[in-house]
């Protein structure tokens, strides 16, 4: 989860109050958020849902609205006095481009690098490290213009990229400065990649990795034009509507760019509200209380939403998170309040649940085998592939992992025994434990076997094929099981010290002597017998 | 206290003697053949007492001296009296067989009872007065008489080898015997350790001592068999949902990203997808997506009506595994077909996690679900209360928070040991996740937390390694 930082001196001008620590915190909790107050800066957790809240300025929208009764306005769309052509041969690399132009911006008092920190933060998380959206930003008196976004070869084109003092190319900008080096993966190797120009023909930005120095914004900048591209439509229209929104917060006023396509014209950003319906019915099922519709009307004002006459919900473009009732619900129950909300109930219970078999089985064996004095152990399934390859050589594995330790998938619950037993070498002998534990054995493009399984090791100078035996005969005549032995080949045992144990013509599991080449691999001293019973076959 | 074999030998041999009462036990034991020290410390250890009485006699006793030693034993007078044939003998001829010191004392000595005469005869000779050799030779003999301890009548040679430094005297303690009646009735018994079956059968175990234990020599501790601290959580959980009528439900822990993120209504490049966060794999890659295409159609409008993103089947096919126990509860769902219910599960899901202290990349999550007509949140927080209070926890709260497939969705606190900790997580499914299982219109109530989280709480536990994995400490039976 997303974490951002803001400064409480840029809060309080931006709400026009001095807002006490306490103020700030009690609000979180209320609104359902975690954060940590402290004396100079708010520390937000902010989920994937709610990218208004990445800003200052979407958080004190909020807080105005719920906590002093601020109702939010309703946004008409400025007309354009701008606009950018779009080029057809972005469609395959960057197809989808907004842009807004922001006049009479203070960046004075914290605002710039606020601006910065929100710019980051959102274009990494709500954009995907950029891939699906992100945005850019300009001095909007260094354009000259109407703006052109198109796919240029980036060995072609030089430009001075922001933060630097030379001129060169898009390549070498995308090998030699760090955000080149960062976000240039986003294009692979691609030969073409998208450039915003002016009508000078003069680079603005490689979006979404860089501008150029020229357009960079300074804490003087009075007009701003801001850009967001990226390959999912509805983010690089959300996203640009979020930061329109925030600037209005700070006193801008917004203009709208037409986008030239080269089958259709848009003007961005949508600053209209979105409309859905609401149904007071559905809230009060879900909330098991009803509302009236002037209650719901000032819970939801409460939350930044506006309800029509017509029974409408008017949704401000930031909020990208509600969908319907369900979501409605949430709204008013946040506004209400838990305490006003939940009623005591008594939960009845009705009748027995029914349980799993092989839950069942898991119990009885258990008990059975701490009655013969067994200990029970719990390991993990993920276990390390070179220590699996003693065991299995198949199995089912992991393409992403943080640590190979835990990287694969066991196939049999003995591998994690003989580990436990080698981690207790200082102890008295015999050890005797057990486990009852998930197993994967894996299987072609399909799913793979999932048991329980049911697995046993004893460590000691007595441990042997006929003690391994006892245990499985005195552990399956308590279940009630007729089975048959058979000589058993498996590796992991010694030749003509292990049976397979048939139900029928079915293998229900195995025992024996653990080879000493494996004893050797985890440097075990003494011999171990152990086995394995699979709970899905002796069900 | 039981006799030992020693003593046992000891008294054997005194009955066999037959007599009643013996002045010295120092004699006695020199005539059976017993160590005498061994037979004091047992007459001092009061183990005997029942049959034989005693006194203390203490005795004077004679030792050789260190001058007898020097010589051998051998009184010097009558080393050089056996020199001499007849009466008398050359000085020369003596001092050459003799050592000096001998035939210095020995002269002396004579000299001293006018025994021996120095005379001149061309050299110097001894003579020798006749009586001489048979009184060394009787001093002798007492002397032998005293080293072994035998009692001597005529005391004048006692006090001439006293005089003369060949014996000393000294003090002892012994003991004067009386053999007690019982002594008659003793019979001694064969010392067993243990007590076999054929000791028992035969009635041999009447005739023989099993050998007695010093109770405080140390032994092992039994190994006890024990179940673990997961299972005796999972079960008392278990039983807990099966009281409140929930029943079991299984499901798979290797799943398609259909089945874990795409019913559950998580777009597909929601950040939790991500690969910092989900186990995905190379072998399975890929998984079958359901064998129904009107549910894939369902699912797949769900998503590009509330993200207006690009779903791919390819996205949803890849294998994973599970990451919430969700996955099977969708299963179980769709597997009803809108049919109403009570389920519960605890199975093992996976995170791609930084492995510390309190973070495992496996768990078992704890999951209760109820669906069907009418259900809103009171049910879903009357639930919760009844479930956490019986797991011991008190002061349950609730708060809001996210879920992208249940909204409202209430994140749960309680008290434990003063402590108030989060434990759980809560919610009501979407519409938009109900839809394609057939339960549109329908209401649900889930909950769920984790367990290893549940048992580290309630046992104080600070590292999951204490409880899971291979460096747990497994009981030892050390003393």
């Amino acid at each position: 989860m997303p974490t951002v930082n803001f400064n409480l001196d840029y809060l309080n001008k931006l709400a026009n109050k001095n807002l006490s620590q306490q103020e700030i915190g009690d609000f979180v909790r209320d609104y359902g958020l975690e954060a940590k107050v402290g004396s100079s800066e708010l520390e937000l957790e902010v989920t994937a849902e709610r990218p208004d809240l990445l800003a200052p300025e979407g958080f004190i929208r909020v807080m105005n609205s719920y906590k002093f009764g601020k109702e939010v306005e309703i946004l008409d769309n400025p007309s354009p006095k701008i606009s950018i052509r779009v080029d057809p041969n972005v469609s395959e690399v960057r197809p989808y481009i907004g842009a807004v132009v922001l006049r009479n911006v203070n960046l004075h008092e914290g605002c710039l690098e606020e601006f910065f920190k929100f710019q980051e933060k959102v274009s990494d998380t709500f954009g995907r490290n950029r891939r699906k959206a992100a945005i850019g930003a300009y001095d909007f008196s260094s354009i000259e213009g109407n703006i052109s976004y198109s796919l240029q070869e980036k060995s072609k084109l030089s430009f001075i990229p922001l933060g630097e003092t030379k001129k060169m190319t898009i390549q070498e900008m995308m090998e030699s400065t760090q955000r080149g080096m960062q976000y240039s993966a986003i294009f692979g190797e691609k030969k073409f990649v998208p450039v915003l120009t002016d009508q000078t023909g003069k680079i603005l930005s490689v979006p979404p990795i860089i501008n150029a120095e020229e357009t960079k914004l300074t804490k003087d900048t009075r007009d701003i034009l801001v850009d967001v591209t990226g390959i999912s439509k509805d983010s690089v229209e959300n996203l640009l509507s979020i930061v329109s929104s925030n600037f209005l917060e700070t006193g801008s006023k917004i203009e709208s760019v037409r986008i030239n396509y080269s089958d259709r014209e848009i003007i961005t950003p949508e600053m209209s509200p979105k409309i859905l319906p609401l149904g007071l019915d559905k809230v009060a099922e879900i909330l098991g209380k009803n509302y009236s519709f002037s209650e719901a009307k000032r819970l939801l004002n409460k939350m930044g939403l506006r309800i029509q006459e017509n029974g409408s919900v008017l949704i401000p473009r930031y909020r990208t998170d509600l969908l319907d009732d369900s979501d409605f619900s949430g709204e008013i129950l946040l506004a209400d309040g838990l305490d006003n909300l939940l009623k005591d109930k008594e939960f009845i219970r009705r009748g027995i649940g029914k349980s799993n078999k092989i839950k069942d089985l898991e119990v009885r064996l258990a008990d059975i085998s701490s009655r013969i004095g067994f200990q029970g152990v719990a390991n993990l399934i993920l276990t390390n592939p070179e220590d699996l390859s003693l065991f299995s050589s198949d199995y089912v594995s992991t393409s992403n992992p943080k640590n190979s330790a835990y990287s694969v998938c066991r196939t049999n619950t003995q591998i994690s025994l003989i580990e436990t037993l080698a981690s207790n070498l200082d102890k008295i002998r015999p050890l005797n434990i057990y486990e009852i534990g998930d197993v994967i054995q894996s299987k072609a493009d399909d799913f793979p076997y999932e048991t329980k399984m049911f697995g046993f090791a004893s460590l000691g100078s007595k441990s042997s094929f006929s003690f391994a035996k006892s245990c499985v005969q005195t552990i399956l005549s308590q279940l009630n099981i007729n089975y048959h032995l058979e000589n058993c080949e498996m590796g992991r045992y010694i030749p003509g010290r292990a049976a397979t144990i048939l139900l029928g013509k079915e293998s229900i599991g195995h025992f024996g002597e653990i080879h000493p080449k494996i004893l050797n691999k985890y440097s075990i001293p003494d011999p171990i017998s152990s086995g394995e019973l699979d709970l899905k076959k002796i069900r | 206290m039981e006799l030992t074999e020693k003593h046992n030998e000891f008294l054997s041999k005194i009955k066999e003697l037959g007599s009643e009462s013996f002045p010295s036990l120092k004699f006695l034991c020199q005539s059976i053949n017993f160590d005498y020290n061994l037979a004091k410390a047992y007459i001092a250890s009061g183990y005997l007492d029942s049959y034989l009485g005693y006194e203390e006699v203490p005795k004077e006793t004679y030792i050789p001296s260190k001058k007898l030693k020097s010589f051998k034993g051998k009184l010097p007078p009558l080393s050089m009296l056996e020199k001499i044939v007849g009466s008398e003998e050359s000085v020369d001829v003596l001092k050459s067989s003799l050592d000096p010191q001998t035939f210095g004392v020995a002269y002396s000595l004579l000299k001293k009872e006018n025994l021996a005469t120095l005379f001149e005869e061309g050299s110097k000779r001894i003579s020798i007065a006749p009586q001489s050799l048979d009184l060394y030779l009787k001093r002798q003999s007492d002397l032998e008489n005293f080293q072994e301890g035998r009692e001597v009548k005529d005391e004048t040679q006692l006090v001439w080898l006293l005089e003369n430094g060949f014996i000393e005297k000294k003090k002892e303690i012994d003991y004067s015997l009386t053999a007690l009646e019982s002594l008659k009735t003793f019979s001694p018994k064969e010392l067993v350790n243990t007590l076999d079956s054929s000791l028992i059968s035969s009635g041999e175990w009447k005739n023989v001592v099993l050998k007695p234990y010093q109770i405080d020599d140390p032994v092992p501790n039994l190994s006890l068999g024990s179940k673990s601290f997961m299972e005796e959580y999972t079960h008392l959980i278990r039983n807990i949902f099966l009281d409140m009528g929930f029943n079991e439900m299984e499901g798979k822990i290797v799943d398609s990203s259909f089945w874990n993120f795409d019913v559950l209504f998580t777009p597909q490049d929601h950040p939790a997808r991500d690969i910092q966060d989900t186990f995905y794999l190379d072998n399975p890659k890929k998984l079958p997506l359901p064998n129904d295409q009107e549910l894939i159609n369902q699912v797949k409008l769900e998503h590009q009506r509330g993200y207006g993103s690009n779903w791919t089947e390819e996205a949803a096919s890849k294998a994973l595994l599970r990451t919430h126990t969700t996955a099977s509860t969708a299963r179980k769902l769709y597997e009803l077909g809108g049919k109403e219910g009570k389920y519960f599960s605890i199975d093992k899901v996976f995170r791609n996690e930084t492995v510390d202290r309190v973070h495992l990349p496996e768990f078992h999550q704890i999951e209760g679900v109820v669906i069907g007509d009418g259900l809103n949140i009171n049910d879903l927080v009357s639930h919760i209360k009844y479930f956490y209070e019986r797991l011991g926890f008190e002061d349950i709260k609730f708060k809001s928070t996210f879920n992208p497939y249940t909204e409202p969705s209430l994140e749960i606190s309680g008290m434990h040991n003063g402590k108030i900790l989060e434990i759980g997580n809560s919610g009501m499914f979407r519409q938009e996740v109900l839809r394609p299982l057939k339960y549109g219109g329908k209401s649900s109530i889930a909950w769920g937390l984790g367990l290893e989280r549940l048992v580290m709480i309630k046992k104080g536990i600070t590292h999951w390694s204490e409880i899971i994995g291979p460096k747990i400490k497994l009981a030892d039976n050390k003393n």
